[in-house]
C-alpha cells in the first residue's frame, strides 16, 4: 500500500471541467493518491523532464492520464517523447481522451501507451470507466 | 366394057386379098399358134374347094343355058339357091332353096324385088351391082347381107342371060365360113395384142445347126447364126431398135451387149445350143449410151434339119437392179443408223420382243442383252405405265399413225430417266400391224432444267406478286405496252384491259413531274434514248401522291438497228423517298450542330499493322471547335495520322480508342493532355467497326475549379473533424456536471429534510428537488445524448475523408463472405436467406472501406426488413469495360420514390420515431465511400416490395 501511496497521478487535461470530473470520480472510487494536473502537453512534458533529473531518492512513481487534444503539445506527441526517453519509458501512460478514432488508438498503442480509454459522454459510464481505471491502478505494480 | 373390066379387076383384087390374108394367116400359123394354123389350113382347103365348085357351076350355067328347061327340075331342086331377076331386080323365078334362104313361099317371092330381102344398106349396092351386070353382060360376084332373121351373109354370083335379058342369081350362104374367118382374124389380133402388151419382150429365134455357124457368129452382127422369127413390141422397146431394123439386121443384138458381159453372153449361148438346155442370162446392154440391165430366158425345141427353135422372154431389170443396189445401200445405212445413232431406237414386235440399239441401252444403263430380255412395263416408271398404254392404244386402234410423248424410264441405277419418246406402228400392205419403231432421246437434263426454270419462274412470280415492283413490256413500233397487274394495283387502280391509255397515265403523274416524263417517253419513241428512267409522284387511287421509280432498257432492235422493244420495272419508292427526305433534314441538322458545337467532334479510323494490331488512327473529319480549341486547321488534320497531327511519338489514348472502335463499347474519361497542357473530358463512341468519334470538352478551367473545390472540401472535412471532436468535450462537461448537479440537488434535499423549515417553503423546495430539477436535467441529458449521436455521425463521416486509402485488387467473393459472416448471428436468428452470385467480379478499392460499405448495406437490409416475410437478400454483379456494378436486392419494406433521393443525406431518417436504431449516417457513409472510389451508388425500390442498391466501382485503378 505504501508503494501505492507513493504513486503520483499526473493528469494532462486542457479542459478544466474534464479535469475536475476525473479527479472527483477518482476520489469517489477510493483513490487518494497525490494528483497533479497539467492543462497542456508542454507543461506535462516539462514537469516530466524536471522530475527525471531529480535525485533517485526524491524520485516518485508517476502514472500519466494523458488527453490527446491539447494546446501547445498534443498528447500523442507527449506519449512519443515519453516512450522514446530511456528514463521515462517505463512510466505507465493511460490515454484518456474523447477521441475514439481507431486510427488514433492504433497509433497510441504502437507508440507504447499502456491503456487507451475513451471518455464516454454519458457521465455514469464515464464514472464507471474511471472507477475501473482506479481499480486497475490499484492492481498494477508500479 | 368398063363394068366387065371392073368386075374382073374386082375379082382379081379379091383374090389378092384372099392371098394376102392367107399369107397373113401363114404368119399366124407361125406364131406358135398351132390351132390357128390348122384352121387356116382347113380354110385354105375349103376356099380351094369353093373355087372349084364355083368353076363347075359356071360351066354348068353355060351348058344349062341351052338346056334350061331340061334342067328346070335340077334348077328347082338344086342344093344352091337360084333366082332369076329382071334388070330392076324383080324376082322372076326362084328355086326351092330360095324358100329356105329368103323365108318366103315361092309363089309369093315372084311379086318381090330381091332388094326387099336385103339389109337396108345393101339395097343400093345390089342395084348398082345388077346394073353393072346388065351393062357388061358379064358374070359377076358380090357379097351381101340378108334382111332375114338369119342375117345371112350371102355370095351372089350374077350371070347375065342373053336370051331372056334376065339375070340368074346364084346365092351361096357364106355365113358360116365368114364368121370362122373373122373369128380367126380376131383371135390373131387378140394374141398379137396379148403378146405385144406383155411387160416382157417375147421372141423366137430359129438357130442353125452348130456346124453351119460362122466364126464368131454370136459375137458379131454380120452373120448371126439364127433367123429372127418373132419379136413383140416390148422386145423392140427394151432394146431400143425398131421392127424394121431387126428385119434388116437380126444380129444387132450382139452389138448391144456390154463389152464386159459379152464373153459370158456368148459362152452361155453356145453352151445352151450345144446342150439344148434352158438359156438364162443377165447382163448389161448399152442403149443410146445408157446402161440397161436385161434378163433373157428361153426354151429350146429342136425342129427339122437340126435347127433349134428358141422361144423366150426378155426383161428390163435395170430398175430392179438399181432398186436392189439401193436396197443394199439403204440396208447398210439403216443398220448403221440403227446401231450408231445417238438416239435410242428400238423395234418391238407386237408380242413385246425388243430389239434395241446401243444408244437405247446406254440411256437406260443396261446392256443390250439385259434390255432385250425385259419388257417395256418393267422399265417404265409406274406412274407412266397407264399413259404408255393409252398412247399405244391410239396407235393400235389406227386413230393415229404415230405418237410422241415424254415419259420416265427407270435407269439401272434406280434413277428416273426422262425421255422424249416417239413411236410408229409399221403396218403391212393389208394394214396389219407388224412392229413398233420407237425412238427415245434422253431429256433428263432438259427436264431438270425445265423444273428448275419452272421453280425459278414460280419464285419470280411470287416475288413479283409480293413486292412493290411492276414489270412492263413496251412495243415501241406500235407504242403499246403490256404490264403486270401490280402496275395498277400498286396505285390502287383496277388493271386496264385492251390498249393502255397514255394520256390517262400522264394525267396521273404529278403536274410538277409530268413534263420530264413526257420528254423521256418522246425520246424513247424517237429513238433518241436506249434507256428510260425517272422518279415521279403518281396519283394513287386514294388521292395521295406516291413516289415511283421507273427504269427500262431496250432489249430488241429492228433489222435497221432501231429500238423495237423495251422492258422495265416500276417500283414504289415512296418510303425510301420519305426516309431520304427525313434523312436529309436530319443530316442538315446534324451538320449545323456539328459545326456549331463548342465541343470538339472528331471522327477517326484505326490504322493497323500487318499483324492486325492497332498502331495509330487517322482523322477523317473534325468540326470548327476542333480548330478553335486546338489551333489545328482542318486541312492539317483531316486525312492525317494522329501522331502527325499532335506531333507525338504514339497516338494519344490509342488503347482506349482502339477498345471502343473494336468492341463498340462507348466510354468516357477525363484526361490531362500534356502536349496542349489542357484537361479534356473525352467521350468515345464507335459508329462502326474500326471507326470512332470523340467528343471532347476542354475542361481545363473546370478542372482548376474542381481542384479548388477539392481543396476546400478537404479543409471543410478537417474543420468538421476538429469541430465534431472539439464539440464533444463540452458535451462531456455538460453531461458530467449535470450529473453532479443531480447529486448535489439530492444532497440538498436530504439536508433540508433534517431542518425545520416553514411548511410552504419546504413544499416549494420539494417541488424543485424532486420534480423540476430532475425534469430539467432529463432534458439536458436527452439533448446531450442526441448531440453525441450527431457528433459521432459527423466524426465518422469526417474521418472517412481523412483516411488514407490503400487501394488493392479486392476479391469481392471473399469480402462479401466476411461481411455476411459478421452478420451471421442476426442472419441465422432471422432465418434469412442470402443468395450470392457465383464468381463476383473483382474490383479495386480499400478493403476496409468497402467492407464498411457492404456491411452498412447488409445491416440496412436486416434493419429495414419486412417482418411479414422471410428476409431474402441477393447479391449480384455485372461488369463493363472498366466498371463493375454490384447490386444488393432485398425483399424488405422498400422506399417510396419521393424519399429515394434523400436517403443519402446525412442524419436523414425516413421515420425518426421508428424503433429501429440508427444514427442516420450509414447510407451517407456508403455514398461517401463509393465516391471516394470514383464510383457511385443508386437505388431502385418499390415501397413494400424491397429495394435494390447498386454500387458501381472501378474494375481498374490508375
Amino acid at each position: 500500500m505504501e508503494n501505492i501511496k507513493e504513486l503520483v497521478i499526473l493528469i494532462a487535461e486542457d479542459d478544466d471541467g474534464h479535469a475536475e470530473l476525473i479527479q472527483s470520480a477518482l476520489k469517489e472510487s477510493g483513490i487518494y493518491n497525490e494528483i497533479i494536473r497539467f492543462s497542456n502537453g508542454e507543461h506535462t512534458w516539462n514537469f516530466l523532464c524536471n522530475s527525471k533529473n531529480k535525485s533517485y531518492k526524491d524520485h516518485k512513481h508517476y502514472l500519466l492520464l494523458l488527453d490527446i487534444h491539447m494546446p501547445k503539445m498534443d498528447g500523442v506527441e507527449v506519449l512519443r517523447l515519453i516512450k522514446t526517453d530511456n528514463k521515462l519509458k517505463e512510466m505507465p501512460v493511460i490515454m484518456l481522451t474523447t477521441t475514439d478514432d481507431p486510427k488514433e488508438i492504433e497509433e497510441c498503442y504502437q507508440i507504447g501507451c499502456n491503456v487507451y480509454v475513451t471518455k464516454p459522454v454519458d457521465f455514469i459510464k464515464f464514472t464507471e470507466t474511471l472507477n475501473r481505471l482506479g481499480l486497475f491502478l490499484q492492481i498494477i505494480k508500479v | 366394057m368398063k363394068p366387065t373390066n371392073t368386075s374382073v379387076a374386082d375379082s382379081m383384087r379379091q383374090e389378092a386379098e384372099k392371098l394376102a390374108s392367107i399369107k397373113r394367116s401363114d404368119t399366124i400359123k407361125e406364131l406358135n399358134k398351132e390351132e390357128a394354123l390348122l384352121q387356116i389350113k382347113k380354110l385354105e382347103l375349103q376356099i380351094a374347094e369353093l373355087e372349084l365348085q364355083n368353076e363347075k357351076l359356071k360351066n354348068k350355067n353355060a351348058e344349062n343355058k341351052t338346056i334350061q328347061q331340061q334342067h328346070s327340075i335340077f334348077f328347082q331342086y338344086a342344093p344352091t339357091a337360084y333366082l332369076i331377076v329382071s334388070e330392076n331386080g324383080e324376082i322372076v323365078t326362084a328355086n326351092n332353096k330360095c324358100e329356105i334362104l329368103l323365108e318366103k313361099e315361092l309363089l309369093q317371092l315372084k311379086n318381090f324385088n330381091f332388094s326387099a330381102f336385103l339389109a337396108s344398106d345393101q339395097d343400093l349396092r345390089f342395084r348398082k351391082f345388077l346394073q353393072i351386070v346388065f351393062e357388061t353382060k358379064n358374070t359377076k360376084t358380090t357379097e351381101l347381107r340378108l334382111k332375114t332373121n338369119t342375117h345371112s351373109i350371102i355370095t351372089i354370083t350374077a350371070i347375065f342371060i342373053h336370051e331372056m335379058n334376065y339375070c340368074l342369081l346364084q346365092i351361096t350362104d357364106n355365113t358360116n365360113f365368114k364368121t370362122e374367118f373373122e373369128l380367126l382374124q380376131q383371135e390373131r389380133r387378140f394374141i398379137q395384142d396379148i403378146l405385144n402388151s406383155q411387160p416382157a419382150g417375147i421372141y423366137r429365134l430359129r438357130v442353125f445347126p452348130i456346124e453351119k455357124w460362122e466364126k464368131d457368129s454370136w459375137r458379131s452382127a454380120k452373120h448371126p447364126p439364127y433367123i429372127m422369127e418373132f419379136l413383140n413390141d416390148h422386145f423392140c422397146n427394151i432394146l431400143g431398135i425398131s421392127h424394121e431394123t431387126f428385119k434388116m439386121q437380126p444380129g444387132i443384138i450382139s452389138e448391144l451387149i456390154h463389152p464386159q458381159d459379152k464373153d459370158e453372153f456368148v459362152r452361155i449361148n453356145e453352151e445352151a445350143n450345144q446342150k439344148i438346155i434352158l438359156f438364162k442370162w443377165e447382163g448389161r446392154i448399152i442403149v443410146s449410151d445408157k446402161i440397161k440391165w436385161i434378163h433373157l430366158e428361153s426354151i429350146p425345141r429342136i425342129i427339122e434339119d437340126g435347127e433349134i427353135l428358141w422361144t423366150g422372154l426378155l426383161y428390163d431389170i435395170t430398175e430392179a437392179k438399181q432398186l436392189e443396189a439401193d436396197l443394199k445401200l439403204s440396208e447398210i445405212k439403216f443398220k448403221n443408223v440403227f446401231n450408231h445413232s445417238i438416239v435410242g431406237k428400238s423395234l418391238t414386235t407386237l408380242s413385246g420382243k425388243l430389239n434395241i440399239n446401243n444408244a437405247f441401252a446406254e440411256i437406260l444403263g443396261y446392256s443390250k442383252e439385259e434390255l432385250e430380255n425385259s419388257s417395256w412395263d418393267d422399265l417404265t416408271f409406274i406412274d407412266d405405265i397407264q399413259t404408255n398404254k393409252d398412247k399405244l392404244e391410239q396407235i393400235i386402234s389406227g386413230k393415229k399413225n404415230s405418237e410422241r410423248w415424254e415419259k420416265r424410264f427407270i435407269h439401272k441405277n434406280g434413277n428416273l430417266v426422262w425421255v422424249d419418246l416417239s413411236t410408229t406402228l409399221l403396218r403391212d400392205d393389208n394394214n396389219m400391224p407388224l412392229f413398233y419403231i420407237t425412238e427415245i432421246i434422253d431429256i433428263t437434263e432438259q427436264k431438270q432444267a425445265q423444273f428448275a426454270l419452272q421453280e425459278s419462274n414460280n419464285r419470280l412470280n411470287l416475288i413479283l406478286e409480293n413486292s412493290p415492283i411492276a414489270i412492263w413490256d413496251w412495243d415501241l413500233e406500235t407504242d403499246s405496252w403490256f404490264t403486270t397487274h401490280k402496275y395498277y394495283s400498286m396505285l390502287g387502280y383496277e388493271p386496264e384491259t385492251g390498249y393502255h391509255d397514255r394520256n390517262l397515265w400522264l394525267s396521273r403523274i404529278h403536274p410538277d413531274d409530268r413534263k420530264q416524263v413526257q420528254i423521256k417517253i418522246e425520246n424513247v419513241l424517237h429513238h433518241k434514248a436506249e434507256t428510260y428512267s425517272y422518279d415521279a409522284r403518281m396519283l394513287h387511287a386514294d388521292g395521295t401522291y406516291r413516289w415511283h421509280s421507273v427504269i427500262g432498257q431496250v432489249i430488241e432492235h429492228t433489222k435497221d438497228g432501231k429500238a423495237k422493244r423495251m422492258l422495265g420495272v416500276r417500283i414504289d419508292i415512296h418510303e425510301r423517298k420519305d426516309i431520304e427526305e427525313k434523312l436529309r433534314e436530319s443530316e442538315d441538322k446534324l451538320k449545323t450542330l456539328f459545326s456549331s458545337m463548342t465541343e470538339m467532334v472528331v471522327m477517326h479510323e484505326l490504322v493497323f499493322d500487318e499483324n492486325g494490331n492497332p498502331t495509330n488512327y487517322r482523322i477523317t473529319d473534325c468540326n470548327t471547335a476542333f480548330t478553335n480549341i486546338t489551333g489545328i486547321e482542318r486541312r492539317n488534320a483531316v486525312g492525317k495520322l494522329a501522331t502527325e497531327v499532335f506531333g507525338t511519338d504514339s497516338a494519344p489514348y490509342l488503347e482506349q480508342y482502339a477498345h471502343v472502335a473494336i468492341t463498340g463499347e462507348s466510354m468516357g474519361f477525363n484526361s490531362y493532355f500534356a502536349p496542349m497542357d489542357k484537361h479534356f473530358l473525352i467521350s468515345v463512341i464507335a459508329p462502326e467497326r474500326n471507326k470512332f468519334a470523340t467528343i471532347s470538352t476542354d475542361v481545363s478551367a473546370f478542372q482548376q475549379i474542381q481542384q479548388q473545390i477539392l481543396t476546400k472540401n478537404k479543409e471543410l472535412e478537417d474543420y468538421l473533424y476538429i469541430a465534431s471532436h472539439d464539440l464533444r468535450s463540452p458535451l462531456v462537461n455538460i453531461q458530467g456536471f449535470s450529473q453532479r448537479l443531480q447529486k448535489q440537488s439530492d444532497k440538498i434535499k436530504s439536508l433540508l429534510e433534517n431542518c425545520i423549515i416553514e411548511q410552504t417553503i419546504k413544499e416549494n423546495i420539494d417541488i424543485i428537488t424532486t420534480d423540476e430539477i430532475p425534469k430539467t436535467l432529463d432534458f439536458i441529458f436527452t439533448s446531450v445524448t442526441k448531440m453525441e449521436t450527431l457528433l459521432n455521425g459527423l466524426l465518422q463521416l469526417s474521418r472517412m475523408g481523412r483516411i488514407k486509402m490503400s487501394i488493392n485488387k479486392i476479391n469481392m467473393n471473399k469480402l462479401i463472405k466476411s461481411v455476411i459472416t459478421a452478420h451471421d448471428f442476426q442472419i441465422s436468428e432471422l432465418g434469412a436467406y442470402i443468395e450470392i452470385q457465383e464468381n463476383l467480379p473483382d474490383c479495386y478499392g480499400d478493403e476496409q472501406q468497402l467492407n464498411q460499405l457492404f456491411s452498412n448495406l447488409i445491416s440496412n437490409a436486416i434493419k429495414y426488413r419486412d417482418n411479414s416475410k422471410n428476409l431474402n437478400v441477393k447479391i449480384n454483379a455485372s461488369s463493363t469495360f472498366n466498371k463493375v456494378i454490384y447490386s444488393i436486392t432485398d425483399n424488405g419494406v422498400g422506399i417510396a420514390p419521393k424519399f429515394q433521393d434523400k436517403i443519402w443525406t446525412i442524419f436523414y431518417r425516413i421515420n425518426p420515431q421508428s424503433d429501429i436504431v440508427g444514427d442516420g449516417v450509414g447510407l451517407s457513409i456508403v455514398k461517401q465511400i463509393a465516391e471516394m472510389h470514383h464510383g457511385k451508388v443508386w437505388i431502385e425500390s418499390d415501397e413494400g416490395q424491397g429495394s435494390t442498391f447498386f454500387i458501381e466501382l472501378q474494375k481498374k485503378w490508375e
